[in-house]
């Protein structure tokens, strides 16, 4: 049900507060519903994003290349789903390993988490297969219908007799003391509120949960005992173009079906592209971590003769082998985008800048770079790829200068997957919140959603957001 | 008499590792064509470097 005022709650009312309705939010109030547990969900916006969001969710940028953070975040219900493409993809089990979370646990909620959002499949499950020695080839999966929180769940929302949603209704700041909230202090249009539960879920997104419970922390010097690393390891996924190629198709479409064991022609996504990642062997041998290569034939461009001359001028024999060989029209163009995973380190964070938004909580100073062993892994990676396209005589790659000289990265979007800040683990030192998502220093507050991520992986984060948030659920349920 | 037996030892000696030095060169050579052949090559065009294999250039 929808909340127009906060006036005369009884403080017993409660039994959780979801602050933040994203995909995190939003799963872990549905959840609870399930289990009849009186809920408050606060969404600091409204229904559509207002002009003056820009103004709470900005920040100062210390980064060689990173996006305007304001745009990249969503004010309003249903969170950053409003801006999401739907891509789902799931962990590989060993990029797990230093994750507090049992992998199997987590993926007992497998079947929850993809009717939440609304996937269907082509298979049972997603799709993992042995591409090369060094790759294997895997398949996003894409929420259809969950692509927009508000638009699916709204209406149950507002008719749940459990859920209790507060809009326009922002999060100042943690009360309380020794360990243990008492309330949250809160603002709805110009009232002022303190609002009383029994445990309470920070579910404001990757950066936001970082900010809040910073500020938290300086309000209130009595409430945290530990110094914890609050904003360290931010984690994202820089995403960039960095070559282009052309392969005989048919050879690549043969290769592909005898790898793949399957029927079918070659497997791609919706938009055309075969998605690889380097596998364990690889990366261990290289001390790397993963990336996704994205091998976008989107237009199926045929690599014309005009295009093939460039090539054939520094390589003479070039022509004589391709063009002269090959039905022209077999030839064909594709780029390789990267989606790459970003190492946890300790100087990527979020600190409170000096800038305050208009409420009066500081907004954040986010310190970003690229390390070379990322830069690193995108070369060894790219040109592992070419030499396996000319050992089996499938194609050529060209790569982008920058890739081997490691200056001036051109990212083409990064900033859209926030992670990490308040990451999950078992020691005070380097995390936030336990294996259950409590964070370490307080007694009844969780975090939900991609702050906890103590890796990033390869893949979209929102599939692993609603794993957490449906087990996370499940543990308060227990402890109620 | 002996100075001749030990020049004879010494040319046999030479000969002999003269030989195998020509072998073993020519075997290096057959090597570095063998991995020339399976071998890449980077080559730099338009702020692009193409990955390319030997094989392409002969």
């Amino acid at each position: 049900m929808i909340l127009n005022n906060l006036e005369n709650i009884g403080d017993d009312f409660f039994s959780v507060i979801i602050i933040g309705s994203g995909p995190a939010g939003i799963t872990t109030a549905l959840k609870l519903e399930e289990f009849n547990i009186n809920t408050l969900l606060i969404e600091a916006g409204n229904l559509e994003m207002n002009a003056d969001s820009e103004d709470f969710l900005k920040g100062n940028i210390i980064a060689e290349d990173y996006d305007d953070i304001s745009v990249r975040r969503a004010r309003m219900f249903g969170g950053t789903s409003n801006l999401w493409g739907g891509h789902c993809n799931k962990f590989e089990r060993d990029q797990f390993e230093n994750w507090p979370i049992d992998y199997d646990e987590l993926h007992s909620f497998d079947d929850e988490a993809k009717k939440v959002l609304g996937l269907k499949f082509y298979h049972t499950d997603f799709y993992v297969k042995k591409f090369s020695k060094n790759f294997n080839q895997y398949n996003s999966r894409f929420a259809d219908k969950s692509r927009n929180f508000k638009d699916v769940y709204y209406d149950r929302v507002k008719n749940s007799k459990f859920i209790h949603l507060s809009l326009d209704t922002t999060f100042l700041h943690f009360e309380g003391k020794e360990k243990k909230v008492s309330s949250i202090y809160c603002r709805k249009k110009s009232n002022f509120y303190s609002l009383k539960a029994k445990y309470y879920v920070l579910a404001a997104g990757g950066i936001e949960n970082s900010r809040l419970l910073l500020w938290s922390k300086e309000k209130n010097k009595k409430l945290f005992k530990d110094n914890l690393p609050i904003g360290k390891y931010y984690m994202d996924h820089p995403y960039y173009d960095p070559a282009e190629g052309f392969v005989r198709y048919n050879k690549f479409a043969k290769y592909l079906n005898e790898t793949k064991g399957s029927s079918r022609e070659f497997f791609v996504d919706c938009y055309n592209r075969i998605l690889l990642f380097p596998n364990l062997n690889f990366r261990k041998e290289r001390d790397i971590d993963s990336l996704t290569f994205f091998l976008n034939f989107n237009h199926k461009t045929a690599a014309n003769k005009s295009y093939m001359k460039q090539i054939a001028c520094m390589a003479p024999n070039f022509v004589k082998q391709f063009l002269e060989k090959e039905k022209e029209n077999d030839l064909i163009k594709f780029n390789i985008s990267i989606l790459q995973e970003q190492e946890p380190e300790v100087d990527n964070k979020i600190t409170l800048g000096k800038e305050l938004d208009p409420f009066g909580t500081p907004l954040i100073d986010l310190k970003w770079r690229m390390s070379d062993k990322m830069k690193r892994a995108a070369k060894e990676n790219l040109v592992n790829l070419g030499n396996f396209l000319i050992d089996k005589n499938m194609g050529r790659i060209s790569i982008d200068e920058y890739i081997f000289s490691y200056k001036n990265f051109k990212t083409k979007l990064i900033g859209a997957h926030q992670m990490g800040g308040t990451r999950a683990g078992k020691d005070k030192l380097n995390s936030v919140v336990d294996k259950n998502l409590k964070v370490h220093s307080l007694d009844n507050v969780f975090v939900a959603g991609s702050s906890v991520f103590v890796t990033g992986g390869h893949g979209n984060p929102t599939y692993t957001i609603v794993l957490l948030s449906l087990k996370l659920a499940n543990h308060i349920k227990k402890i109620i | 008499m002996s100075i001749k037996i030990k020049s004879k030892r010494n040319f046999f000696k030479l000969s002999f590792l003269l030989f195998f030095s020509l072998l073993t060169l020519d075997f290096n050579k057959k090597t570095l064509n063998n991995l020339k052949k399976k071998g890449i090559r980077f080559f730099k065009k338009n702020k692009k470097v193409w990955i390319l294999s030997q094989n392409d250039f002969e």
